[in-house]
């Protein structure tokens, strides 16, 4: 075996890390220690100055192990690895200790965070003895895609893959395309109809050679990984499998059913309807009470089911920008009719929104406010000499004052909830789903579309309530990670990953069952588990709960650990 | 329980110009607003009042009356709903409001009616003239007659019933009981809020203003009283004649002032003006400087030669006496200081409830 020659960097951060830690005490006490061939401190060891250092100790000492006391990995792992790479060092010959987010800036005692830096600068020394190189892997792509959903946004991400040329197989539980923008008459805040915006967008999707529509069609199953995904679709009670590299999911809403709200009487009161059941009657052209005459009196009422903890805390977000369009519809319709839009909060977001709000609040429309704390809106059946068909008696807020509303026809702005199947695609494709069961994404900000499961991709309402115009946003930007992940043919993969020893394992199947990421397999007829290197995302759940110790996770195998521990805890000893 | 009335604000559109859907009530005219207080928003409370149509609550309650329009929460307006304007455009409502007869309604919703009112009132002058067969002597001892009969009967038969039904309204319909030993104790603060105006100088940098106002308030009323009972065109005695131009000329030029100010229109209190706002400055300079004019004809002895002067005077005395003062922005001189008024009784009542409550809580 080798002579190990370790290299260690004691990094001072600029001085987050050396206000607090004796960096040059650390190197001296760490050059003390069998194998460290060199140990120095450098005020920024990430920059470039910093790194050709690193580069040129390597060369010139034959270092082949390196310890890097600096910031978090998370930062700057990547960095390092990469300059051992250039130095023609195997990147896994790398062991990072954080003596920043660990040390310097949780503590205040200097003497004692020097003397933890030091046990975790040794631990790190201790384990990177016993690191083994790691080879790249690296998968091929299929280029064909699975879309989940044929709403605008479904049909969106279809079109965008298949007109650059590649192949879609687009999945819908229903016997038509369209989703919920075709049953929406127009859109806000431009007021154009929502059906010449869809309707070109199925016929394509229907035309396009690449695009293969499943209607009616439910999924049975999914496997596979990033890149090589295959799923068994029935439709018409007849089972076929398709197989395909990346997945979008795009299962859009659900309109809340107000049934549960006592306070409106859906279903009780016939006057009292949805906004998708005024869609409707928009979409007819008339606008009626249930015995068929025109309304004088209409109310809007926002935030049903939304912002209300006993129903959905979030805002859904599309219902106050929904409400203004309604407003102005019904004022073109009924130039006479009385209009109130009794509101919690007027939340016209997005461009042009605000304007919209501006200019329809001077189209004689009564804006009333109410507040949830103070309870909901009631509506009750008139009284013959109400001259009117019900009444809202509620607290506006502006006012102060109790008020009662006269209204024939009352339109609940109900809240956008995740779809039914929401759940049963979380468990199909692994990606995850937030308390509103709404689908998270990878991260908020940085990674909107991206799921933490490679190669599933989430899009549009399902993500959570939007509008169409940003349903399309995130139509396009899940279709072009897509794209590039088609375009690199094969992507790398993750090498820490877990390894089974046939011999040792008896066939227990315990690391199945505890696998969160449906990694490992079972191979019946060796009666071992085999680990699925696409899929393993080195979490090392399995390892630890191989009763034989058959499971061995590479980079994290028991001897790097116990000797990071050993190291860790003879620096304590010996020191205080 | 009040219900809205979306159609009441259409109601209200003869009397100001203000857009009452401007407003979306961000409170900041309520934070500057000199007179508001906690349970006293101005002029927020009121604008979403009209917004919601509550008409009751507009009848209900005297806080217009306690703007004097120093303008500030216009300037501060973030969306230019001008509610110092909103607040005056109350004031001449609640004036047609309060008054029984219903005549001022018609005058400030209709032009045309308040112009022909105008000249049939100088048409019957012109008859009575004629009457007299345009003798000087019958028609100046007509005008003096006229005078008492019109302060009297307008004071009677309107002045007097209008304040009562401003009461039922604001206290008396709500139910408010306030002990007669409070109501008497307030007299005081009446009488003196309606001769001095004082409550303007609560509001910022109004001080010049309200001078001005306050000698023409008391340059009016006693050149009132100097024509009316000490018969300034009739009397010898030299300290009532001087007396007289004193208070004549103060009359027409502060009012003259006034109708400059609003003809440049830079202050927020002088940009709109109402046709009621500008017969009452108007009528008032008239008044002023007709009376200055015809004493003046007296002293250098042409009068005789001078009767169109009388009959015009005359003309603007029986205008004012009949239109303005009964049915016109006049009465704000009276409705002020009894909102003033009625403001502290309704704060005290409370007070006196509350207190009870207290008592009989630890009790």
């Amino acid at each position: 075996m080798e002579e190990i020659r370790i290299g260690v960097y004691i990094c001072w951060c600029g001085s987050n890390i050396a206000q607090l830690i004796d960096v040059k005490f650390i190197a001296g006490e760490i050059k003390k220690l069998e194998n460290v061939i060199i140990s120095r401190d450098y005020k920024y060891m990430c920059s470039d100055p910093g790194q050709e250092t690193l580069i040129a100790d390597i060369k010139q000492n034959k270092l082949n192990r390196i310890v890097v006391a600096a910031c978090s990995p998370r930062i700057h792992e990547p960095t390092f690895r990469k300059a051992l790479e250039k130095a023609g060092l195997n990147p896994y010959m790398f062991q990072m200790a954080n003596i920043r987010e660990q040390d310097s800036w949780v503590h205040i005692d200097k003497e004692y965070a020097t003397l933890k830096a030091v046990a975790l600068v040794k631990a790190a020394v201790s384990r990177v003895k016993h690191h083994e190189p790691l080879n790249k892997k690296s998968v091929e792509v299929n280029s064909a895609t699975m879309v989940i959903g044929g709403g605008i946004t479904g049909l969106t991400s279809a079109l965008e893959i298949a007109q650059a040329g590649k192949q879609v197989y687009l999945i819908e539980k229903s016997d038509s395309l369209g989703g919920i923008t075709a049953k929406i008459d127009l859109t806000y805040p431009d007021l154009k109809s929502a059906g010449q915006m869809i309707r070109p967008k199925i016929s394509q999707v229907q035309n396009h050679n690449l695009i293969e529509v499943f209607l009616n069609t439910i999924l049975e199953d999914i496997s596979g990984y990033v890149g090589n995904f295959s799923t068994k679709v029935r439709r018409n009670g007849t089972s076929e499998e398709i197989t395909f590299g990346n997945i979008i999911v795009a299962t859009g809403l659900k309109p809340f059913s107000p049934v549960t709200i006592p306070e409106y009487k859906y279903k009780v009161l016939p006057d009292v309807i949805t906004s998708i059941e005024l869609e409707k009657m928009l979409q007819d052209g008339t606008v009626k009470t249930s015995d068929g005459s025109k309304p004088d009196n209409i109310a809007i009422i926002h935030c049903v089911g939304s912002r209300n903890e006993q129903y959905h805390p979030y805002c859904s977000r599309t219902c106050c920008s929904t409400a203004l369009k309604y407003a102005n519809q019904l004022r073109s319709l009924l130039p006479d009719a009385h209009l109130f839009d009794i509101y919690a909060d007027m939340r016209a977001y997005g461009k042009g929104c605000e304007e919209f709000y501006t200019n329809t609040s001077n189209k004689n429309i009564m804006f009333l406010m109410y507040d949830q704390k103070n309870g909901l809106p009631e509506i009750r059946k008139a009284n013959s000499s109400d001259n009117a068909g019900m009444i809202i008696t509620f607290s506006e807020k502006l006012s102060g004052e109790n008020i009662e509303v006269p209204v024939d026809l009352v339109i609940l702005m109900t809240a956008v909830e995740a779809h039914e199947d929401a759940k049963e695609v979380a468990r199909l494709t692994g990606i995850s789903l937030c308390g509103n069961d709404f689908y998270i994404e990878k991260h908020p900000k940085l990674d909107p579309v991206a799921t933490t499961t490679d190669g599933v991709y989430i899009a549009g309402t399902c993500q959570g309530p939007k509008g169409i115009d940003e349903s399309i946003v995130q139509a396009k930007a899940a279709a072009a990670k897509v794209l590039s992940m088609i375009a690199m043919g094969s992507i790398e993969i993750e090498v820490a990953v877990s390894h089974v020893n046939e011999e040792v394992c008896c066939g227990c199947q315990t690391c199945i069952m505890v696998c969160p990421y449906k990694a490992i397999s079972f191979d019946e007829e060796k009666n071992v588990s085999v680990v699925n290197e696409a899929l393993c995302k080195g979490c090392g759940t399995c390892g630890s709960t191989c009763p034989t110790g058959a499971i061995k996770s590479l980079h994290f195998t028991d001897i790097q650990i116990l000797s990071q521990i050993e190291g860790l805890l003879k620096t304590e000893s010996e020191t205080i | 329980m009040n219900r809205v009335d979306p159609k009441f604000k259409d109601k209200l559109k003869p009397y100001g110009i203000s857009d009452w859907n401007e407003c979306f009530h961000c409170g900041n005219c309520t934070a500057i607003c000199s007179h508001s207080e906690d349970s006293l928003l101005m002029p927020r409370n009121g604008i979403r009042a009209i917004q919601l149509g509550l008409k009751d609550k507009i009848h209900n309650n005297v806080d217009p009356w306690l703007c004097y329009y120093c303008g500030d929460c216009s300037e501060e307006c973030p969306r230019n709903a001008n509610p110092g304007e909103l607040m005056m455009a109350l004031r001449r409502y609640l004036t047609t409001v309060y008054d029984w007869t219903g005549v001022s309604r018609i005058f400030y919703t209709s032009r045309t009616v308040m112009i022909a009112a105008f000249l049939i009132v100088a048409a019957a002058v012109v008859g009575i003239g004629a009457m007299y067969s345009f003798q000087l002597e019958p028609i100046m001892e007509f005008g003096h007659l006229f005078e008492k009969i019109a302060i009297i009967s307008v004071a009677a038969f309107i002045l007097l019933p209008n304040i009562i039904r401003m009461f039922r309204l604001t206290l008396i319909k709500q139910k408010i009981k306030v002990p007669l030993s409070t109501l008497l104790s307030g007299i005081a603060d009446l009488v003196i809020n309606m001769f001095t105006q004082k409550k303007t100088l609560d509001c910022k940098e109004n001080r010049v203003r309200w001078f001005e106002h306050f000698i023409l308030v008391l340059g009016y009323l006693l050149l009132l009283a100097t024509t009316v009972f000490l018969n300034w065109f009739g009397t010898d005695n030299i300290y009532i004649i001087i007396f007289g131009y004193v208070v004549g000329a103060i009359t027409f030029i502060v009012t003259f002032d006034f109708i400059i100010r609003r003809i440049r229109k830079k202050a927020e209190i002088s940009k709109f003006s109402h046709l009621s706002d500008w017969m009452f400055v108007v009528w008032l300079f008239l008044m002023g400087l007709s009376t200055f004019l015809i004493r003046v004809f007296i002293d250098i002895g042409i009068i005789q030669d001078h009767l169109w002067l009388y009959l015009v005077h005359l003309i603007i005395l029986a205008q004012w006496a009949v239109i303005i003062v009964p049915f016109g922005k006049w009465m704000h001189f009276l409705y002020r200081s009894f909102a003033i008024y009625i403001a502290e009784m309704k704060k005290k009542a409370l007070s006196l409830k509350q207190q009870n409550q207290v008592t009989t809580i630890t009790a």
